[in-house]
Protein backbone atom coordinates (compact mmCIF):
# COMPACT_ATOMS: atom_id res chain seq x y z
CA UNK A 1 0.00 0.00 0.00
CA UNK A 2 2.59 2.52 -1.36
CA UNK A 3 0.50 4.22 -4.02
CA UNK A 4 -0.21 8.01 -3.17
CA UNK A 5 -2.98 9.40 -1.67
CA UNK A 6 -5.54 10.36 -4.82
CA UNK A 7 -4.90 14.58 -5.62
CA UNK A 8 -8.91 14.96 -4.84
CA UNK A 9 -8.70 13.58 -1.42
CA UNK A 10 -5.57 15.91 -0.25
CA UNK A 11 -7.38 18.98 -1.67
CA UNK A 12 -10.88 17.63 0.61
CA UNK A 13 -8.93 17.52 3.63
CA UNK A 14 -7.33 20.61 2.86
CA UNK A 15 -10.48 22.77 2.67
CA UNK A 16 -11.57 20.94 5.64
CA UNK A 17 -8.83 22.26 7.77
CA UNK A 18 -9.12 25.97 6.38
CA UNK A 19 -12.85 25.71 7.74
CA UNK A 20 -11.95 24.32 11.09
CA UNK A 21 -9.29 27.12 11.53
CA UNK A 22 -10.56 30.10 10.06
CA UNK A 23 -12.45 31.52 13.12
CA UNK A 24 -9.81 30.93 15.50
CA UNK A 25 -7.14 32.27 13.07
CA UNK A 26 -9.44 35.30 12.04
CA UNK A 27 -9.78 35.77 15.94
CA UNK A 28 -5.82 35.51 16.61
CA UNK A 29 -5.24 38.23 13.95
CA UNK A 30 -7.61 40.71 15.13
CA UNK A 31 -6.44 40.34 18.26
CA UNK A 32 -3.44 42.45 16.90
CA UNK A 33 -6.15 45.27 15.38
CA UNK A 34 -5.65 48.55 16.29
CA UNK A 35 -9.23 49.52 15.85
CA UNK A 36 -12.32 48.71 18.27
CA UNK A 37 -14.36 48.26 15.10
CA UNK A 38 -13.79 44.71 14.57
CA UNK A 39 -13.98 44.67 10.42
CA UNK A 40 -11.09 47.25 9.24
CA UNK A 41 -7.78 46.71 10.22
CA UNK A 42 -5.93 49.60 11.24
CA UNK A 43 -2.32 48.38 11.94
CA UNK A 44 -0.72 46.44 14.43
CA UNK A 45 -1.21 47.32 18.63
CA UNK A 46 -0.28 44.97 21.31
CA UNK A 47 -2.75 47.26 23.37
CA UNK A 48 -5.59 44.70 23.92
CA UNK A 49 -2.68 42.38 25.56
CA UNK A 50 -1.89 45.26 27.79
CA UNK A 51 -5.29 45.85 28.84
CA UNK A 52 -5.68 42.56 29.42
CA UNK A 53 -3.12 42.31 31.90
CA UNK A 54 -3.95 45.64 33.73
CA UNK A 55 -7.21 44.17 34.44
CA UNK A 56 -7.11 42.45 38.49
CA UNK A 57 -10.46 40.74 37.79
CA UNK A 58 -9.51 39.16 34.56
CA UNK A 59 -6.10 37.44 36.19
CA UNK A 60 -8.29 36.14 39.27
CA UNK A 61 -10.95 34.25 36.15
CA UNK A 62 -7.84 32.98 35.22
CA UNK A 63 -6.14 31.76 38.07
CA UNK A 64 -9.50 30.07 39.09
CA UNK A 65 -9.78 28.76 35.41
CA UNK A 66 -6.13 27.04 36.16
CA UNK A 67 -6.89 26.02 39.80
CA UNK A 68 -10.37 23.88 38.79
CA UNK A 69 -9.12 23.12 35.34
CA UNK A 70 -6.07 21.44 36.88
CA UNK A 71 -7.92 19.69 39.68
CA UNK A 72 -10.86 18.33 37.50
CA UNK A 73 -7.73 16.85 35.52
CA UNK A 74 -6.34 15.45 38.88
CA UNK A 75 -9.98 14.21 40.13
CA UNK A 76 -10.15 12.46 36.63
CA UNK A 77 -7.01 10.93 36.02
CA UNK A 78 -8.35 8.64 39.02
CA UNK A 79 -11.42 7.71 37.93
CA UNK A 80 -10.52 7.34 34.39
CA UNK A 81 -7.86 5.18 35.35
CA UNK A 82 -11.07 2.75 37.28
CA UNK A 83 -12.97 3.09 34.80
CA UNK A 84 -10.72 1.51 32.79
CA UNK A 85 -9.67 -1.37 35.00
CA UNK A 86 -13.58 -1.94 35.73
CA UNK A 87 -13.96 -2.24 32.03
CA UNK A 88 -11.04 -4.41 31.03
CA UNK A 89 -12.87 -6.63 33.47
CA UNK A 90 -16.41 -6.54 32.51
CA UNK A 91 -15.39 -6.97 28.78
CA UNK A 92 -18.76 -6.90 26.99
CA UNK A 93 -19.81 -3.47 28.08
CA UNK A 94 -21.60 -1.88 24.85
CA UNK A 95 -19.84 1.73 25.70
CA UNK A 96 -16.31 -0.12 25.29
CA UNK A 97 -17.45 -1.77 22.16
CA UNK A 98 -19.14 1.29 20.73
CA UNK A 99 -16.79 3.78 21.41
CA UNK A 100 -13.30 2.81 21.56
CA UNK A 101 -12.95 0.34 19.32
CA UNK B 1 -45.83 18.59 39.05
CA UNK B 2 -47.56 22.39 38.30
CA UNK B 3 -45.60 25.20 38.08
CA UNK B 4 -45.93 27.55 40.96
CA UNK B 5 -47.02 31.56 40.60
CA UNK B 6 -43.64 31.95 41.11
CA UNK B 7 -42.00 30.31 38.55
CA UNK B 8 -41.22 27.90 41.56
CA UNK B 9 -42.24 23.96 41.74
CA UNK B 10 -45.01 22.91 43.24
CA UNK B 11 -45.78 19.41 44.46
CA UNK B 12 -48.90 17.04 42.82
CA UNK B 13 -48.78 15.85 39.73
CA UNK B 14 -49.66 16.06 36.36
CA UNK B 15 -49.52 15.25 32.79
CA UNK B 16 -50.01 18.76 31.44
CA UNK B 17 -46.62 19.24 30.89
CA UNK B 18 -45.97 16.50 28.60
CA UNK B 19 -49.47 16.95 26.36
CA UNK B 20 -48.85 20.36 26.09
CA UNK B 21 -45.46 19.40 23.90
CA UNK B 22 -47.60 18.13 21.44
CA UNK B 23 -48.51 21.26 19.95
CA UNK B 24 -47.85 21.64 16.31
CA UNK B 25 -45.43 24.50 17.52
CA UNK B 26 -43.39 22.31 19.63
CA UNK B 27 -43.72 19.83 16.97
CA UNK B 28 -42.38 21.39 14.28
CA UNK B 29 -39.10 22.89 16.55
CA UNK B 30 -38.78 19.06 17.23
CA UNK B 31 -39.08 17.71 13.53
CA UNK B 32 -36.60 20.72 12.82
CA UNK B 33 -34.14 19.53 15.75
CA UNK B 34 -33.89 16.08 14.07
CA UNK B 35 -33.99 17.10 10.27
CA UNK B 36 -31.08 19.48 11.24
CA UNK B 37 -29.34 17.29 13.69
CA UNK B 38 -29.25 14.21 10.80
CA UNK B 39 -28.48 16.37 7.99
CA UNK B 40 -25.42 17.66 10.55
CA UNK B 41 -24.19 14.25 11.38
CA UNK B 42 -24.18 13.37 7.28
CA UNK B 43 -22.49 16.09 5.91
CA UNK B 44 -19.75 15.74 9.15
CA UNK B 45 -19.55 12.11 7.62
CA UNK B 46 -18.98 13.34 4.22
CA UNK B 47 -16.14 15.91 5.19
CA UNK B 48 -14.95 13.45 8.31
CA UNK B 49 -14.15 10.11 6.55
CA UNK B 50 -11.93 11.91 3.46
CA UNK B 51 -9.95 13.52 6.30
CA UNK B 52 -9.73 10.49 8.58
CA UNK B 53 -8.65 8.88 5.66
CA UNK B 54 -5.82 10.82 4.71
CA UNK B 55 -4.84 11.35 8.07
CA UNK B 56 -4.71 7.42 8.62
CA UNK B 57 -2.81 7.29 5.51
CA UNK B 58 -0.11 9.68 6.02
CA UNK B 59 2.80 8.82 8.00
CA UNK B 60 5.14 11.62 8.13
CA UNK B 61 2.30 14.19 8.96
CA UNK B 62 0.04 12.33 11.01
CA UNK B 63 1.14 13.56 14.35
CA UNK B 64 0.27 17.15 13.25
CA UNK B 65 -3.03 16.69 11.80
CA UNK B 66 -4.84 15.12 14.75
CA UNK B 67 -3.14 17.44 16.23
CA UNK B 68 -4.71 20.15 13.96
CA UNK B 69 -8.10 17.95 14.49
CA UNK B 70 -7.80 18.68 18.06
CA UNK B 71 -6.94 22.31 18.07
CA UNK B 72 -9.56 24.24 17.72
CA UNK B 73 -11.05 22.70 21.35
CA UNK B 74 -8.20 24.82 22.78
CA UNK B 75 -10.46 27.70 22.25
CA UNK B 76 -14.16 27.65 24.28
CA UNK B 77 -16.84 26.90 21.80
CA UNK B 78 -18.86 30.04 22.54
CA UNK B 79 -16.16 32.30 21.51
CA UNK B 80 -14.99 30.12 18.36
CA UNK B 81 -18.99 30.71 17.65
CA UNK B 82 -18.52 34.59 18.06
CA UNK B 83 -15.59 33.98 15.78
CA UNK B 84 -18.26 32.85 13.36
CA UNK B 85 -20.79 35.93 13.60
CA UNK B 86 -17.93 38.10 13.23
CA UNK B 87 -17.13 36.55 9.52
CA UNK B 88 -20.76 35.76 8.62
CA UNK B 89 -22.40 39.23 9.49
CA UNK B 90 -23.71 41.55 6.52
CA UNK B 91 -20.23 43.91 7.67
CA UNK B 92 -18.25 40.61 8.25
CA UNK B 93 -15.78 39.60 6.84
CA UNK B 94 -16.25 36.74 4.09
CA UNK B 95 -18.64 39.86 3.05
CA UNK B 96 -16.45 42.68 2.74
CA UNK B 97 -13.48 40.71 1.11
CA UNK B 98 -16.50 39.40 -1.51
CA UNK B 99 -17.00 42.84 -1.63
CA UNK B 100 -13.81 44.11 -2.55
CA UNK B 101 -13.58 40.91 -4.86
CA UNK B 102 -16.20 42.07 -6.78
CA UNK B 103 -18.34 38.76 -6.35
CA UNK B 104 -21.19 40.34 -5.52
CA UNK B 105 -22.85 43.41 -5.40
CA UNK B 106 -24.38 43.81 -1.94
CA UNK B 107 -23.62 41.70 1.11
CA UNK B 108 -25.14 38.23 1.56
CA UNK B 109 -27.72 37.13 4.29
CA UNK B 110 -25.50 34.76 5.70
CA UNK B 111 -26.02 35.03 9.42
CA UNK B 112 -29.27 34.31 11.21
CA UNK B 113 -30.20 31.92 8.14
CA UNK B 114 -30.39 27.87 8.41
CA UNK B 115 -27.53 27.73 6.11
CA UNK B 116 -25.68 29.75 9.28
CA UNK B 117 -26.76 27.17 12.06
CA UNK B 118 -25.74 23.96 10.16
CA UNK B 119 -22.23 25.71 9.18
CA UNK B 120 -22.01 25.92 12.97
CA UNK B 121 -22.92 23.16 13.82
CA UNK B 122 -20.85 21.16 11.25
CA UNK B 123 -17.76 23.33 12.52
CA UNK B 124 -18.62 22.25 15.86
CA UNK B 125 -19.10 18.74 15.96
CA UNK B 126 -16.32 17.53 12.47
CA UNK B 127 -13.57 16.61 14.59
CA UNK B 128 -16.21 14.23 16.67
CA UNK B 129 -16.26 12.74 13.59
CA UNK B 130 -12.71 12.51 11.94
CA UNK B 131 -11.23 11.13 15.43
CA UNK B 132 -13.49 7.70 15.86
CA UNK B 133 -13.52 6.95 12.44
CA UNK B 134 -9.86 7.33 12.38
CA UNK B 135 -9.04 5.34 14.79
CA UNK B 136 -10.31 2.91 13.16
CA UNK B 137 -8.99 3.30 9.90
CA UNK B 138 -5.72 3.28 11.57
CA UNK B 139 -5.82 -0.17 12.95
CA UNK B 140 -6.85 -1.59 9.52
CA UNK B 141 -4.15 -3.89 8.11
CA UNK B 142 -2.77 -2.83 5.06
CA UNK B 143 -2.39 -6.40 3.95
CA UNK B 144 -5.64 -6.98 3.77
CA UNK B 145 -5.95 -4.10 0.77
CA UNK B 146 -3.21 -5.99 -1.00
CA UNK B 147 -5.13 -8.90 -0.77
CA UNK B 148 -8.27 -6.88 -2.49
CA UNK B 149 -5.83 -5.33 -4.71
CA UNK B 150 -4.30 -8.85 -5.79
CA UNK B 151 -7.82 -10.58 -6.58
CA UNK B 152 -8.89 -7.85 -8.41
CA UNK B 153 -10.64 -5.17 -6.79
CA UNK B 154 -10.93 -1.77 -8.44
CA UNK B 155 -10.22 1.21 -5.78
CA UNK B 156 -14.11 1.77 -5.28
CA UNK B 157 -14.57 -2.14 -4.94
CA UNK B 158 -11.92 -1.88 -2.20
CA UNK B 159 -12.99 1.06 -0.19
CA UNK B 160 -16.76 -0.48 -0.60
CA UNK B 161 -15.99 -4.42 0.83
CA UNK B 162 -13.18 -3.80 2.93
CA UNK B 163 -12.23 -0.32 4.09
CA UNK B 164 -16.54 0.76 4.51
CA UNK B 165 -17.21 -2.12 6.47
CA UNK B 166 -13.93 -2.90 8.81
CA UNK B 167 -13.97 0.93 9.85
CA UNK B 168 -17.96 1.12 10.59
CA UNK B 169 -17.42 0.92 14.25
CA UNK B 170 -15.63 4.69 13.47
CA UNK B 171 -18.47 5.97 11.79
CA UNK B 172 -21.07 4.25 14.27
CA UNK B 173 -19.46 6.01 17.21
CA UNK B 174 -19.13 9.20 15.11
CA UNK B 175 -21.97 9.76 13.81
CA UNK B 176 -23.54 8.88 17.74
CA UNK B 177 -21.24 11.59 19.09
CA UNK B 178 -21.82 14.34 16.73
CA UNK B 179 -25.98 13.35 16.47
CA UNK B 180 -26.46 13.49 20.38
CA UNK B 181 -24.88 16.70 21.30
CA UNK B 182 -26.02 17.71 18.30
CA UNK B 183 -29.64 17.60 19.34
CA UNK B 184 -29.45 19.47 22.09
CA UNK B 185 -27.56 22.31 21.20
CA UNK B 186 -28.48 25.85 22.15
CA UNK B 187 -26.02 27.81 21.49
CA UNK B 188 -25.29 28.04 17.89
CA UNK B 189 -29.00 28.04 16.68
CA UNK B 190 -28.87 30.63 19.13
CA UNK B 191 -26.01 33.43 18.26
CA UNK B 192 -26.11 32.07 14.39
CA UNK B 193 -29.78 31.38 13.57
CA UNK B 194 -31.01 34.46 16.06
CA UNK B 195 -35.38 33.90 16.59
CA UNK B 196 -36.52 32.35 13.81
CA UNK B 197 -33.95 28.86 13.75
CA UNK B 198 -35.59 27.57 16.97
CA UNK B 199 -33.79 24.49 18.00
CA UNK B 200 -35.49 21.85 20.84
CA UNK B 201 -32.17 22.88 23.00
CA UNK B 202 -33.49 26.65 22.52
CA UNK B 203 -36.63 26.08 24.01
CA UNK B 204 -35.57 23.90 27.09
CA UNK B 205 -33.31 26.47 27.49
CA UNK B 206 -35.93 29.23 27.57
CA UNK B 207 -38.40 27.58 29.94
CA UNK B 208 -35.80 26.67 32.43
CA UNK B 209 -34.41 30.54 32.19
CA UNK B 210 -36.37 33.40 30.81
CA UNK B 211 -39.95 31.46 31.22
CA UNK B 212 -39.16 30.25 34.27
CA UNK B 213 -41.03 27.11 33.80
CA UNK B 214 -39.28 24.13 34.89
CA UNK B 215 -42.10 21.58 34.81
CA UNK B 216 -42.14 22.02 31.46
CA UNK B 217 -38.42 22.44 30.35
CA UNK B 218 -38.15 18.68 32.13
CA UNK B 219 -40.80 17.60 29.82
CA UNK B 220 -39.19 18.67 27.18
CA UNK B 221 -35.92 17.30 27.85
CA UNK B 222 -37.43 14.17 29.07
CA UNK B 223 -39.43 13.11 25.59
CA UNK B 224 -36.16 14.38 23.94
CA UNK B 225 -34.00 12.21 25.33
CA UNK B 226 -36.63 8.99 25.25
CA UNK B 227 -36.54 9.90 21.60
CA UNK B 228 -32.85 10.03 21.53
CA UNK B 229 -32.74 6.60 23.46
CA UNK B 230 -35.68 5.25 20.29
CA UNK B 231 -33.13 7.01 17.81
CA UNK B 232 -30.05 5.55 19.05
CA UNK B 233 -31.14 1.61 19.29
CA UNK B 234 -33.03 2.08 16.23
CA UNK B 235 -29.93 3.12 14.43
CA UNK B 236 -27.54 0.28 15.59
CA UNK B 237 -30.18 -2.59 15.12
CA UNK B 238 -30.03 -1.28 11.28
CA UNK B 239 -26.04 -1.02 11.97
CA UNK B 240 -26.46 -4.27 13.47
CA UNK B 241 -28.46 -6.14 10.40
CA UNK B 242 -26.74 -4.53 8.02
CA UNK B 243 -23.37 -5.88 8.90
CA UNK B 244 -24.93 -9.36 9.05
CA UNK B 245 -26.42 -9.19 5.22
CA UNK B 246 -22.86 -7.46 3.77
CA UNK B 247 -20.27 -10.21 3.99
CA UNK B 248 -22.47 -12.95 2.31
CA UNK B 249 -22.88 -10.55 -1.00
Amino acid sequence: MNKPTPRWLIGLTAVVYFFLHLPVLVLVVFSFNDSKFSVDWRGFTLQWYQRLWERPDILRGLKASLIVGSAATVIWHWRGSAFGVAGRWRDSCMFRSSLLR
Amino acid sequence: MPRGIYGGVEPGFTLANYTRFFDPLYLQVLQRTFAWSIACTVICLLLGYPVAYVIARSRRWRTLLLFLVVLPFWTSFLVRTFAMIFLMRDTGLINSWMLKLGVVQEPLTILYTPFAVMTGLVYGFLPFMILPIYASLEKLDPSLLEAAEVLGARPAARFRRVILPLSMPGVVAGSLLVFIPALGSFLTSDLLGGAKQVMIGNLVQNQFSSARNWPFGSAASFIVMALVLAAVMWYLRVKDASARIEPAT
